[in-house]
């Protein structure tokens, strides 16, 4: 069993076991490789370990390679989890919590789900609950219970999705996780759930989430155009015209979102009250009725998961502590993110990061002899190399034009901020400052904006604890690799090429060399200075890919949602780094976040 | 948003947001604002059922009103709904004390969603033909109104008392607070020359 469930990401430990334990997959090649067509298609078996594992693996690789979601839906690694962990299980409790993260389920799983959940709820819905005005008066649980319930799965749905937010710990795991619920967003206006929708959409616009001008600011801008487009659906212009007209326009199925039908009878009853005798009272809430009515008839053709329903409904909290939780969201929220736009400065924790980095003279990764300037020169010859820049940045700059609908008033105010206090030295920061989980130090150095003088660069570089820890004489294990990135920050990388490089591991820390030659793959044909670090944090795991190609292993750090793929040219290579490294990040487990909360 | 002197013969719109609890006569207020008198067939679905053309101090105005009566249980799609509001009544019925407590909650909100210390508001209590039943008292009304910084007035959507006053005193509060901003916009312009990239 785990030996320390506190790890944040236990799945991929218990791959490393199982193959230290039955030295899988080196002894099962045949079925890795039936397995490794369409992993997705694995028979469902809830007690084999072995699938399960492959499949863990194959969890991931889906995810790296942003797979359909559908495919997903007979993973096993769910059926393992259900079947075969009893959910009360107590030693399993943390393990609950991190397999059943927003961001382990695909986005389309999750809007099914929720779409299979609020269908019968909806339907329950009774036009007697609805002609009284029940859900409006004092004994509403009793005269209006499934309006009632109705509107709780709302305020659920957009509670929880704020949590889910605020779970990371960084701008960019938070981006990440709200990239995410952007997704099961669309997937929930694709499925006509406009209940569910509107409440993802609501906790998007929620005061907590709306403000983390940084995490918005990491939001890829398709991310971001997807989001207004959704949102604009329900604003309340006009007497919520969009909402209205497009409702006009969909088919069946749909769930609608009940609230302006509710307006709409309340106002019916204010200007046409019961009693009244009015006729128009009777027929003008028929009309709302009849709409009503037509929605409930609809049917959601979609496979129950009950493992992912499970987790949905588990997320509750009690409604008379909903201000509290509320209030709670929003503290937490200040915490990320000081309100100050300049707040990073003061007492936040990225601002002991930035101590360090400030304290860090020596840049350790430029040979000594490039330390005195000309290293600049390197960097940024490298950099233009490196295809991948991320758009947010560039976002940034075009200043007002970048304005955004779905953006805090704030997100501007940051950038002026920035100009009193000396742009690119903040900015410098600034680049640095999301940088809540280090390992987001690989290539920061690289991809960092041209514009960015070496001088500065250099004085940016972090982690001299890092430093401390590379003994140049000191390595693990080294061989030749090509690498290439697949995924940076949750950004699937379009342009991404194979990079030859030679590969160390000095304890905690791969160290790359730049190739001299085009061809080779010995030491001597690689540079002697290195010229990337990256310390392996306990966020990082490694995958052999059984699959794909013998030789090849991927690197993967799904808090902040970096791949990178690496090819050894020989199997045996592969796999000693997926052991050297896994080894490495094995011992790193890191406590649970002091601020991941439950609904319970 | 056009401002007075954009365009002369067009008046500001102004969007106003009426928020309190369930029960507390939210849409009698809006409603007796909207309809002078009742139209036998009114229609709360079309899109112009809310806004109002009306002159308040000599100037034109466009009022566009946002009340979510009915919806009061959809408590997290409330912070969404606040963010476009320029200006807002804080409704409660002084014959129902867990409304007037719930006022102070719903200025918070306000105030967290604007990201602002103070915000154009306006504390309504509703119902005040009920006095037998009152059990918010004026003063108890008064002290919360001095707590908040928000003017406090009390009317009557039954009997249309101070209904019309509500809406216009809180559009004199609107607009109050957009000329100061300008005003402080402009000098924050100045100091600051061309980094202001706001607006």
């Amino acid at each position: 069993m785990p030996r320390d469930i506190l790890s944040d990401s236990l799945a991929v430990l218990r791959i490393v076991e199982h193959e230290d334990e039955e030295n899988w997959p080196l002894e099962d090649k045949s079925s890795c490789k039936q397995n490794s067509k369409k992993v997705s298609n694995a028979p469902i078996n809830s007690h084999n370990i072995q699938t399960y594992t492959k499949d863990d693996c194959a969890c991931y690789y889906n995810y790296a390679l942003g797979d359909s979601a559908a495919n997903r839906q007979h993973d096993p690694i769910y059926q393992y989890k259900t079947s075969s962990l009893p959910a009360a299980s107590s030693i399993n409790q943390s393990w609950d919590e991190i397999v059943w993260s927003a961001l382990r389920i695909a986005p389309e799983d999750i809007a099914n789900q929720l779409s299979l959940l609020d269908l019968p709820c909806f339907k329950s819905i009774r036009p007697e609950e609805l002609t009284t005005c029940g859900w409006t008066k004092l004994n509403k649980l009793t005269v209006a219970p499934n309006v009632v319930a109705f509107t709780k799965r709302f305020n659920r749905v957009s509670f929880w999705t704020v949590q889910e937010i605020l779970n990371g710990q960084s701008p960019k795991a938070r981006a990440e996780t709200l990239a995410h619920f952007i997704k099961v967003a669309k997937k929930l206006h694709d499925l006509n759930n406009l209940h569910s929708l509107f409440a993802v959409i609501s906790a998007l616009h929620s005061a907590s989430i709306y403000r983390l001008t940084k995490t918005w600011a990491c939001l890829s801008k398709k991310d971001k155009q997807q989001f207004d487009k959704l949102a604009e659906l329900f604003g309340e212009k006009d007497n919520w015209t969009a909402l209205r007209e497009y409702m006009r326009t969909i088919s069946l199925p749909c769930i609608p979102y009940l609230g302006i039908f509710l307006t709409d009878l309340v106002y019916i009853d204010m200007a046409h009250p019961a009693g009244s005798g009015s006729p128009h009272r009777v027929a003008k809430m028929a009309v709302v009725l009849k709409a009503l009515e037509r929605y409930q008839t609809s049917e959601y053709d979609i496979q129950p998961l009950p493992h992912v329903a499970n987790y949905l409904n588990s997320v509750r909290y009690i409604e008379e502590l909903q201000k509290f939780l509320e209030d709670d969201q929003y503290k937490l929220s200040q915490k990320l993110e000081p309100p100050s736009p300049i707040g990073s400065c003061v007492g936040s924790k990225e601002s002991v990061k930035e101590v360090q980095v400030q304290g860090s003279s020596t840049p350790f990764t430029l040979s000594p002899s490039h330390r005195l300037g000309s290293g600049s020169l390197r960097l940024q010859g490298s950099y233009s190399q490196t295809k991948f820049i991320p758009t947010h940045r560039k976002c940034r700059s075009l200043g007002s034009k970048f304005r955004s609908a779905s953006l805090p008033r704030n997100f501007h105010k940051v950038n002026f901020g920035v100009g009193i206090f000396g742009k690119s030295h903040s900015e410098d920061k600034d680049e640095k400052t999301p940088a809540g989980s280090v390992n987001l130090l690989d290539d920061t150095l690289l991809e960092s904006p041209s514009s960015v003088s070496g001088a500065k660069m250099s004085q940016s570089l972090p982690y001299s604890d890092v430093l401390s820890i590379i003994d140049p004489m000191e390595c693990d294990f080294q061989s030749y690799v090509r690498r290439k990135t697949m995924i940076k920050d949750g950004r699937k990388i379009s342009l991404s090429s194979w990079q030859r490089y030679w590969l160390q591991l000095s304890s905690n820390v791969l160290i790359f060399y730049g190739s001299k030659t085009f061809k080779g793959t010995n030491r001597s044909d690689f540079s002697k200075e290195r010229c990337k670090v990256l310390p392996l944090r306990d966020g990082w795991r490694a995958v052999w890919l059984e699959g794909e190609a013998s030789d090849a292993f991927q690197l993967v750090d799904h808090h902040v949602g970096t791949i990178y793929k690496f090819k050894t040219g020989c199997e045996s290579t592969a796999k000693q780094w997926v052991e050297k490294i896994n080894d490495v990040t094995y011992n790193m487990a890191k406590p649970l976040p002091a601020n991941l909360m439950s609904f319970e | 948003m056009s401002r007075p002197g954009d365009r002369p013969n067009q008046a500001q719109t102004y969007k106003l947001v009426v928020v309190g609890g369930g029960g507390v006569g939210k849409s009698a207020i809006t409603i007796q604002f909207i309809q002078s008198y009742f139209v036998t067939d009114y229609d709360p679905t079309i899109e112009d059922s809310y806004t109002k053309q009306c002159v308040i101090d000599d100037i034109p105005a466009k009022l566009d009103i946002l009340d979510t009566a009915g919806q009061e249980e959809f408590s997290a799609m409330r912070e969404q709904y606040m963010r476009s509001g320029e200006g807002y009544l804080l409704v409660f019925s002084v014959a129902d004390h867990a409304s007037f407590d719930e006022l102070f909650k719903f200025h918070k909100q306000i105030l967290r969603v604007k990201d602002r210390d103070e915000f154009p508001m306006l504390m309504v209590g509703n119902k005040a033909d009920l006095e037998h039943q009152r059990v918010v008292t004026l003063e108890e009304a008064q002290a919360l109104s001095r707590q908040l910084k928000v003017p406090y007035i009390e009317c009557s959507a039954k009997a249309r008392m101070n209904v019309d006053q509500a809406f216009h005193e809180l559009v004199r509060l609107v607009r109050r607070f957009q000329e100061a901003e300008r005003i402080h916009i402009k000098s924050e312009r100045r100091t600051k020359k061309k980094k202001c990239t706001i607006l």
